[in-house]
């Protein structure tokens, strides 16, 4: 069974190892990291992974317009927001880029799991 | 308002050092901040953007940063990775308490930018424009002072 291809995109190595961490079964291979939403966009075009984990908060290009960029270019693109702000607001602007799935900082490895099973499970979402 | 604004963040902030690093802390009353603040030696910057700008400090000392860092991680880390693990401390405590306050204000629209960073002996940061009040959270390790300012004062 091949593995889950992870590319994280996120300006902060805490969090590079706290989601290496979390995804440290066997199940899932981190394919790469982007610093900055552009980095994001750029990386994913080029690795094409299954599962994105996308911070908001980031300089050159923020998380929201990193994510908005990959879901034109690939509508079926699986990303999890993973963010320390988890308003109201900030959730309805990315549900309606098409996000679906939102895990709030400080995260827990369950939490982390959890969050991959229903983007995972989320047919096109 | 900045006062009723830093008991979202001082609440954030005591529930993360018990979430992230296990640790009890305890805050003390807000107090106003004068336009001066005197840093311990080591304090995470991140400014905060929409219908009222300002800015969040999270100060300690270089000591208590490091110790903090390692309790986190739970392993001695090197220099770059106790900036970047307090930078992301400040960001969730920051990001957190940004939450309840955008919630409790629809139309706010209130976020965060990357975090800077500023250690030395005898640092002094001057926000002239910014009325502020700070906390003083005790930690086994050490305090940290908390300070939120906005444009416009209270």
């Amino acid at each position: 069974m091949s593995k889950i291809r992870v590319l994280i995109v996120d300006d902060s190595p805490f969090i590079h190892k706290a989601i290496s961490r979390a995804l440290a079964n066997g199940d899932f291979e981190v394919c790469g990291i982007g610093s900055n939403g552009k980095e994001g966009a750029e990386l994913y075009a080029k690795l094409k992974p299954d599962l994105v984990t996308m911070d908001i908060t980031m300089p050159i290009m923020d998380g929201l317009d990193s994510a908005r960029t990959i879901m034109k270019s690939d509508p079926s693109a699986k990303i999890i927001m993973l963010s320390a702000m988890g308003d109201e607001e900030l959730m309805k602007s990315a549900k309606e880029i098409g996000i679906r799935v939102f895990l709030q900082k400080p995260f827990k490895s369950d939490e982390m799991m959890k969050a991959i099973a229903q983007v995972m499970g989320a047919s096109g979402a | 308002m900045s006062a009723n604004y830093l008991e979202h963040f001082s609440a954030s902030m005591l529930q993360n050092l018990q979430e992230m690093a296990g640790m009890e802390a305890a805050a003390s009353q807000p107090t106003g901040q004068e336009t001066a603040f005197a840093s311990q030696g080591f304090s995470v910057i991140i400014g905060i953007t929409g219908k009222r700008p300002g800015r969040i400090i999270l100060d300690t000392t270089q000591a208590t940063a490091c110790a903090l860092s390692n309790t986190i991680n739970g392993e001695e880390c090197d220099e770059e990775f106790v900036l970047d693990t307090m930078a992301e401390l400040t960001n969730i405590v920051s990001g957190n308490g940004i939450t309840t306050v955008n919630n409790a204000n629809p139309g706010m629209g209130l976020m965060l930018t990357p975090p800077s960073i500023f250690i030395g002996n005898e640092l002094t940061i001057v926000s002239p424009k910014l009325n502020a009040e700070v906390v003083t959270v005790t930690t086994p390790l050490g305090p940290i002072n908390l300070s939120i300012g906005f444009e416009g004062g209270k």
